[in-house]
């Protein structure tokens, strides 16, 4: 029988160190080892619809306009004058032609060119307008209505970086018979550490034991609630389907997925309700959570707002559910602060392979292989 | 019983953990609402919280006093409407000695006696919800 030390060694997805949820160091190289260098979810295309349509953002920490141009395309631009750094969006959305800096007036147009400085030949003739735009995010793509960019210009085609996730994105993120569009977003706070929200995403174990308390509200049995569904790794992402198993396109079981690193995607078959879930990592024990709530379009008003209502009971900070969870990511959290050189574990299932049942902790490990990846742990 | 004297009473039963008594004071078909200011503004359709009487209930019941932090609720100045129907006040809420919640009572009466809440709804400030809001704020 194998030592445990050996196991714990073995198999660095399943037996995590807790300092990567404490150290403030790990957190600033998780921002030049990951969220550098991969596929990040901007926002949607149903957000900026129109010409000249913007929306100030902030991914991975950094300042950004996501804008579709008077020529029609989507861009993602750093929302920062090239003359003394002010942002140029202030306002958080909108339409406009041009952006103006508040500094001191140099104003660009929707597609991040420099079109106008005051008092221009104040600079000199080695002064060019064209060589001072604002800058571009240098990888833009889309799937299915998802804006996706990525800061580094190397980074592979989008559809390779989704692989095994592609046929579970495209059943989440469409609708049955049409695309989908965003019919509303909110934000809101959670003191922990971004990577637990995506861990407590895929894991289907907690679920009797931090929800147990409003299932008993609701006369939910023990019985009732020993769901089935299942668990499965897709390279570096993971999804949960709950509560049984049914093939791809049919739309009776729940089915949520994660995008490494940061995105969660949640199709519920009860009100036939789509939701995205950004989680912007803020400090090494603080997350900020984008949410929206999107249907397929065109959405109608009364429609949507039955499926607002069935998102709010179950998600966010006030969800009889969602405040559960984020109270325990703070529990968990607090728990994390202790120096005690004992490895968390998402070990459940270990021999399962890449699919395992509803209680198995395989899209965690999956999750976690990703981060090893891209951080170099165990090479 | 005045809407504002309705609103002191349901800020001090939260800060009393007194929630048989915060759900005494809304109506049977009665509303509760928490809503961030973006979407309040635009129309959204999505809310942070959005019960009816029983979901409030449930929400009162279902979580240990113990577990949950104490709140000191801090109201403005109450401006009713001239009928006394409808009022509206600045709130702030700590939670265990923080600032954690800022905004604004939007409250709408039930006819009759006695005062009850029809519908309160609760416009949080700034651009994110900053806390888990397991009972009502």
């Amino acid at each position: 029988m194998k030592a445990i030390e050996d196991i714990i060694r073995s198999r660095p997805d399943a037996f995590t160190d807790r300092r990567i949820y404490t150290d403030p160091a790990v957190f600033a190289e998780e921002h030049e080892k990951i969220f550098k260098r991969v596929w990040l979810l901007m926002g949607h295309e149903t957000e900026i619809p129109n010409p000249g349509d913007f929306r100030r953002i902030r991914v991975a920490g950094q300042p950004l306009i996501l804008v579709r141009g008077d020529d029609g395309k989507a861009r993602v631009l750093f929302n920062t004058c090239r003359h003394r750094a002010s942002i140029v969006a202030v306002e958080a959305e909108g339409r406009c032609k041009t952006f103006k800096c508040p500094y001191h007036g140099f104003e660009y147009a929707n597609d991040g060119r420099l079109v106008n400085v005051p008092v221009e030949q104040g600079y000199g003739a080695w002064f060019k307008k064209d060589e001072f735009g604002l800058v571009e995010v240098p990888r833009v793509d889309t799937f299915n209505g998802m804006i996706f960019g990525s800061f580094n210009p190397d980074v592979e085609p989008l559809l390779d970086y989704l692989g095994a996730a592609r046929e579970y994105m495209q059943f989440c993120t469409h609708g049955d018979h049409a695309p989908l569009e965003v019919v509303d977003k909110y934000r809101y706070d959670i003191a922990g550490n971004w990577k637990l929200l995506i861990d407590n995403t895929m894991d289907g174990y907690h679920v009797p034991f931090v929800h147990g308390a409003m299932f008993e509200a609701f006369g939910v049995t023990d019985e009732q609630f020993n769901v089935g569904g299942s668990l499965r790794t897709l390279g570096f992402h993971g999804a949960i389907d709950w509560p049984e198993n049914r093939p791809l396109g049919e739309r009776r079981a729940n089915r949520y997925m994660a995008i490494f690193p940061n995105i969660t995607v949640h199709y519920n078959a009860s009100g036939d309700m789509h939701a995205i879930r950004q989680i912007e990592p803020l400090a090494v024990d603080r997350m900020q959570v984008t949410m929206w709530l999107l249907a397929p379009r065109p959405s109608e008003r009364a429609m949507n707002e039955r499926r607002a209502q069935a998102f709010t009971i179950t998600w966010g900070p006030g969800g009889l559910f969602g405040a559960d969870d984020a109270r325990q990511l703070e529990w968990v959290q607090e728990g994390l602060a202790a120096q005690c050189d004992a490895p968390l574990l998402a070990a459940r299932s270990l021999d399962m392979g890449d699919v395992g049942d509803y209680n198995g902790e395989q899209s965690m490990r999956g999750f976690r292989k990703g981060w090893n990846h891209y951080m170099g742990v165990g090479r | 019983m005045s809407a504002s004297a309705l609103l002191q009473r349901y800020a001090r039963a939260l800060d009393n953990f007194d929630f048989q008594t915060v759900v005494g004071l809304f109506a049977e078909d009665s509303e509760y609402r928490v809503q961030m200011r973006a979407n309040y503004e635009r129309n959204g359709v999505l809310h942070l919280v959005r019960d009816s009487h029983q979901s409030l209930r449930l929400r009162c019941v279902t979580h240990p006093v113990n577990q949950l932090p104490r709140s000191r609720h801090v109201l403005g100045e109450v401006t009713a409407a001239a009928d006394g129907q409808s009022a509206q006040a600045s709130f702030s809420v700590e939670r265990d000695g923080r600032p954690t919640f800022v905004g604004e009572y939007r409250v709408r009466l039930a006819p009759g006696e006695p005062a009850r809440f029809k519908e309160l709804l609760a416009v949080l400030d700034g651009e994110s919800c900053p806390g888990q809001i397991m009972v009502p704020i």
